[in-house]
């Protein structure tokens, strides 16, 4: 199956602004990480802090709803699915 | 940037008119209008770029105005903000709030621009001259 990845700002930066990865059916949020960080792995060191936890401010969306660290293991993705990796905001 | 029947919340690539946002915002019924309008500081920077997820910060910036209505008893909110290229002096964004009296004008504008600031995927990038940096 085929998931859209997005990057903003610092994150496209280092990644592509959108690119599709091919994963196995029933890979988690957790799997795309993986999968994103192996092609751009300087995407690793600004999305998840020293410990490997997702970084303070930084926002995970899965078809633009927001999605708490702790379940991306549980988030199983769907083919045709966007998730947009966010850093943290500075608007205003 | 279209005016309907409700207040006006937009991101846009050009430039606003304040004179419109304040006329916009306006109501019979309100006694204060407060205005916020954000600028791009001289800090040494030749500029600045302003980037959003729009499909994502237009409905959470109407989430944010729907909110501060009803909690601070706003008459009407407006707020616009820019991306793209922006220069020195120039505006970034601008929120106008009416209320009945100037204590809830002033609280639900700055309100407005805390959660602006915390909830809404919108990022600004200095341009120096030495390069850029993501602030």
């Amino acid at each position: 199956m085929k998931v859209r990845v997005k990057a903003f700002a610092r994150f496209r930066d280092v990644a592509e602004a959108e690119t599709s990865i091919d994963l196995e059916e029933g890979s988690s949020a957790v799997d795309l990480l993986e999968a994103v960080f192996s092609s751009h792995p300087h995407l690793k060191e600004g999305l998840l802090d020293p410990d490997g936890k997702v970084g303070e401010g930084v926002k995970i969306l899965i078809n633009r709803r927001g999605i708490d660290p702790s379940d991306l293991m549980e988030a199983v993705l769907e083919d045709g699915d966007e998730v947009a990796l966010l850093p943290p905001f500075s608007g205003g | 940037m279209k005016r309907g029947l409700l207040p006006l919340i937009d991101i846009i690539d050009g430039d606003f008119s304040i004179e419109e946002v304040v006329a916009g915002a306006k109501r019979s019924d309100a006694g204060a209008l407060v205005v916020f309008l954000g600028t791009v500081r001289d800090d040494g920077i030749v500029g600045m770029e302003v980037e959003a997820y729009r499909e994502v910060a237009l409905p959470e910036l109407e989430r944010i105005r729907d909110e501060a209505m009803e909690r601070f008893h706003l008459k009407s909110v407006e707020v616009i903000h820019k991306v793209g290229a922006l220069s020195v002096g120039d505006d970034i964004v601008v929120i106008a709030c009416a209320a009945a009296h100037r204590q809830e004008a002033f609280q639900g504008c700055l309100h407005i621009l805390e959660e602006i600031k915390d909830r809404a995927p919108i990022w600004k990038k200095e341009i120096n001259p030495s390069g850029h940096r993501w602030i």
